[in-house]
Formats: structure tokens, C-alpha cells, sequence
């Protein structure tokens, strides 16, 4: 099956794509094997780590998820066998996406530690990506700055064989699938950067190893899955980095499925910037 | 002696001394062909444990200092894989095999074998994989040591005979 643009659609046995599903190609035990040698350049023993975390990233940076029956080793995850479902995201980096947001999260030549915020699927990864490739290369208001990124997911960077498939930027440090907590401390005493980069910060280790961050005076950038600055307060693991006042600037990504709208938020909650849906659509 | 008697006995001298040579050093390959299998695959199995990279990077690794077929072999799967033209890994491997290492260097059990490595090099379960890869590089690693055995034996045997032969014949014919 492939889905495009909002649609759906079916391959066929004649290789053609078809909207209906009685044409639809049924996929073997022998196709899926071959797909996964093929898109693991025949080396899935070099993907272990990444097939217990339930994807492959590939050339292009592109995402193979898989599914199937896990293996437990008490609450891990010891292995998925055997692998019956692939699903294949096609990785897309949309170069210029936080350009409105630069004058808004930028004081003089300095980066604001900035916070974004949405619900899954409205594009804060697409964002954070974006503002890691422009803080890093620097831009006519601000000059380039060496940038510590933890991708734990293979997400932003989507390094394939330890080299970045997307753009992140001249001065970016990468620690591929690496836990959030362990390799912003790593980062810091090995890579000495300006800027820290995290995706998705949610846990007790995320805000400890965040307040550390804070207090060798680098700045951050995160992101976590929330509907709005107050859905974001009321949840205890943000309740103390508010308190402490960390956070400088929240960028609240919203969609509705129809609409999308960005805004920009300071510290104490007032509204910096909005961009209306209107706006991101004609763009 | 007439000069064309002693060049008749020298060529015959030389020619049962490169018999000789020659069988010894027929031995002596395909004992170097099995150790070296051998090494390579424990060289894949640690590539594959440690480094964890791509197999066409750790086929040209292991082939770097290989000197016989089988390092021939690894580096035309790993061109053949590098090349990406749909074949699945078993039709790779076994066309790599038929191209650089001819059957008459193995046994034809030896030979199935190394045709069969494929499940060892490329397989969905890395566990298996390794399990398989130790247990093909000891089977090599065994017939290595018996050819090893029967080459000291009777490399020298070879030669010994086949100069005795020499000696015998030019006693025949003078």
C-alpha cells in the first residue's frame, strides 16, 4: 500500500497502482525477507540496535519501520521475529520551515533555549531540523554556532553508516541513537557546543541531564508532544523547568488536520509571533 | 658421456623434480585455501560482532591481505553487491563462486560447502547467523588441519618419489 499526498493507493501484480484493493499485489514471506536484505544492504546483523527500537534508517535518510512478533528479555525488547509487517517513510526535509521563527527565538547574535511544542505528525521534528541547520550555518542576523544534537531515533540527522542524510548544518555534532540524558552530558565534555538539540523530552533523566545543559550556560533547543503551553504546564516534568524558568521561548505548532498555525510564546506567555493557516498553506 | 646423454638426464631429473614439486605444492594450496576460509570467517564474524559494517565493506576487509581464490571470491560478491541490480544474496554469492574459485581446488564436499555459506553471510536472525558462521568456520578450520597433516606427510613423499623415479629412469635408459 501507498499513501500519498492524503491518498491511498494498491500495487499490483503488473506493478501498476490501482485504487481499488481487489488488484492488490499480496505480498510473501519471501518478498518481505528480500525487501529487508535489500534496504539493509544485506547486513541486517549491523542493525540489531535499531531493529530491537523497531526501525532501520537508511541511504537518504529514509525510515523502514517493522513490526512483527517481539522476543521479551524481561521489559526489553530482545528481538522482533518474525518481522511480517515494513513500513517504508520516505524522508523529506523542508529547508527554510523555521525562517519566520529565527528573528523570534534570537536575541542580538545569542539563541533563546527554545522549546517546541505539538501533538505527533505536525511537523516539530520537520521544525526542529530546520533551526538546527540555520543556528549551525548562521544566518545574516546571527553568526554560526557549533551545535550538540542527540538524535536518539535517527530522526533529525537520519545518519546512515554514522554520515547525516539531511542538512543539519556546518557546525553540528551528532550522537546517533544515543539515550537523551547520557549523550547531552557526553556532548558537553567532549564536543564543547553552543547549542544542545533534543527530540521529545518527556523523562525524569531528560530534565536532570537538561538542568545540567542549562547550567554550563549552553543553550537548548527541545521539543515534546503537547497541544499548547498549557497542556505543556500541567505536566509535572515541565512544571519544574517552568519554575526555573529555563525555557526562554515556546514555539506551539498546531494542526487540525485542515489548518496548521505556528506561534511563538516568551517565557512568561506572551505571544510573540502567530502565523495563521492561511499563510502556511499559500507558502 | 656424450653431450646429448647428459642433456637427456638433466631434463629428466628436472622434469620428476617439478613432478614432485608439483604435487607437493598442489597439496600445500589447498591447505592454504582452507586455512584461509577459515580465516576469513572468523574475520567476518568478528566484523560482524564489533564493527558492525555493511557486508560488502566487511567482504573487501576480510579479502585485504587474503592471497587464494577465497579471498577472489569475497571481493567479487562484495563488487557484485555494491552493484545493486535486484539479485537476492544467495544468486550473488553463489555466481561470485562460480566465477573465482574453481571446483577442481576443493573436494566436492568442501566445494558445496563454501557454495552453501550463504544462510552464514546474510541472514534475518543475527544470532543464528553467528551461530551458523562459528560453525562453518570450524569445519573449515578442521579440514585446514587434516590437509595440513597430509601435506607434511606426504609433500615430501611427493618429491622424494618422483626424484627417486627421475634417478630410475635415467638408470633404465643409460
Amino acid at each position: 500500500m501507498l499513501r500519498y499526498d492524503g491518498r491511498e493507493y494498491v500495487l499490483t501484480g503488473r506493478g501498476s497502482l490501482s485504487d481499488s484493493t481487489d488488484h492488490a499485489y499480496i505480498v510473501s514471506e519471501e518478498d518481505l525477507r528480500e525487501t529487508l536484505a535489500c534496504v539493509s544492504g544485506y547486513s541486517l546483523y549491523a542493525f540489531e540496535q535499531e531493529l530491537r527500537n523497531g526501525f532501520i534508517t537508511v541511504s537518504g535518510g529514509h525510515r523502514v519501520g517493522i513490526a512483527g512478533r517481539t522476543v521479551m528479555n524481561g521489559d526489553t525488547v530482545q528481538c522482533i521475529r518474525p518481522i511480517s509487517f515494513v513500513n517504508i517513510r520516505l524522508a523529506h526535509q523542508v529547508i527554510g520551515c523555521a525562517d519566520d521563527l529565527i528573528p523570534f527565538i534570537t536575541e542580538g547574535t545569542d539563541v533563546c533555549n527554545t522549546l517546541i511544542i505539538s501533538p505527533p505528525g505536525c511537523g516539530k521534528t520537520t521544525m526542529l531540523r530546520d533551526l538546527i541547520r540555520q543556528i549551525s550555518d548562521g544566518t545574516e542576523q546571527i553568526p554560526g554556532k557549533t551545535v550538540g544534537l542527540i538524535d536518539e531515533r535517527s530522526e533529525i540527522a537520519g545518519c546512515y553508516n554514522g554520515v547525516p542524510q539531511n542538512d543539519i548544518g556546518i557546525r553540528t555534532d551528532v550522537l546517533d541513537c544515543c539515550r537523551k540524558s547520557a549523550g547531552m552530558t557526553m556532548l558537553l565534555r567532549s564536543m564543547a557546543p553552543q547549542v544542545m538539540a533534543v527530540d521529545e523530552i518527556g523523562s525524569p533523566e531528560d530534565e536532570a541531564a537538561l538542568k545540567g545543559v542549562f547550567r554550563c550556560g549552553c543553550r537548548i533547543f527541545a521539543t515534546v508532544h503537547g497541544n499548547s503551553l498549557d497542556d505543556i504546564q500541567k505536566k509535572p516534568f515541565f512544571g519544574k523547568l517552568m519554575e526555573e524558568r529555563i525555557f526562554e521561548r515556546f514555539v506551539v505548532l498546531q494542526d487540525d488536520g485542515k489548518e496548521r498555525e505556528t506561534e511563538v510564546f516568551n517565557g512568561a506567555g506572551t505571544l510573540l509571533f502567530r502565523k495563521p493557516a492561511r499563510a502556511e498553506k499559500e507558502r | 658421456m656424450p653431450v646429448t646423454k647428459t642433456a637427456g638426464i638433466l631434463c629428466v631429473l628436472a622434469a620428476s623434480f617439478l613432478a614432485g614439486f608439483w604435487m607437493e605444492n598442489r597439496l600445500k594450496k589447498h591447505w592454504y585455501l582452507l586455512r584461509e576460509t577459515y580465516d576469513m570467517l572468523s574475520f567476518l564474524l568478528k566484523e560482524m560482532t564489533f564493527h558492525c559494517s555493511l557486508l560488502p565493506e566487511a567482504f573487501r576487509s576480510a579479502a585485504a591481505h587474503g592471497t587464494t581464490e577465497a579471498a577472489d571470491v569475497l571481493k567479487t560478491a562484495a563488487d557484485q553487491l555494491t552493484a545493486e541490480d535486484g539479485r537476492t544474496f544467495d544468486e550473488i554469492w553463489k555466481s561470485a563462486v562460480q566465477e573465482a574459485l574453481p571446483p577442481n581446488l576443493l573436494s566436492e564436499e568442501e566445494y558445496a560447502l563454501f557454495l552453501g555459506l550463504s544462510p552464514a553471510l546474510c541472514a534475518e536472525d543475527p544470532v543464528i547467523q553467528k551461530t551458523l558462521l562459528e560453525k562453518y568456520a570450524a569445519r573449515f578450520l578442521a579440514w585446514s588441519r587434516e590437509e595440513e597433516a597430509d601435506y607434511r606427510e606426504k609433500g615430501r613423499l611427493y618429491r622424494s618419489l618422483a626424484a627417486a623415479g627421475g634417478v630410475f629412469l635415467i638408470i633404465l635408459l643409460l
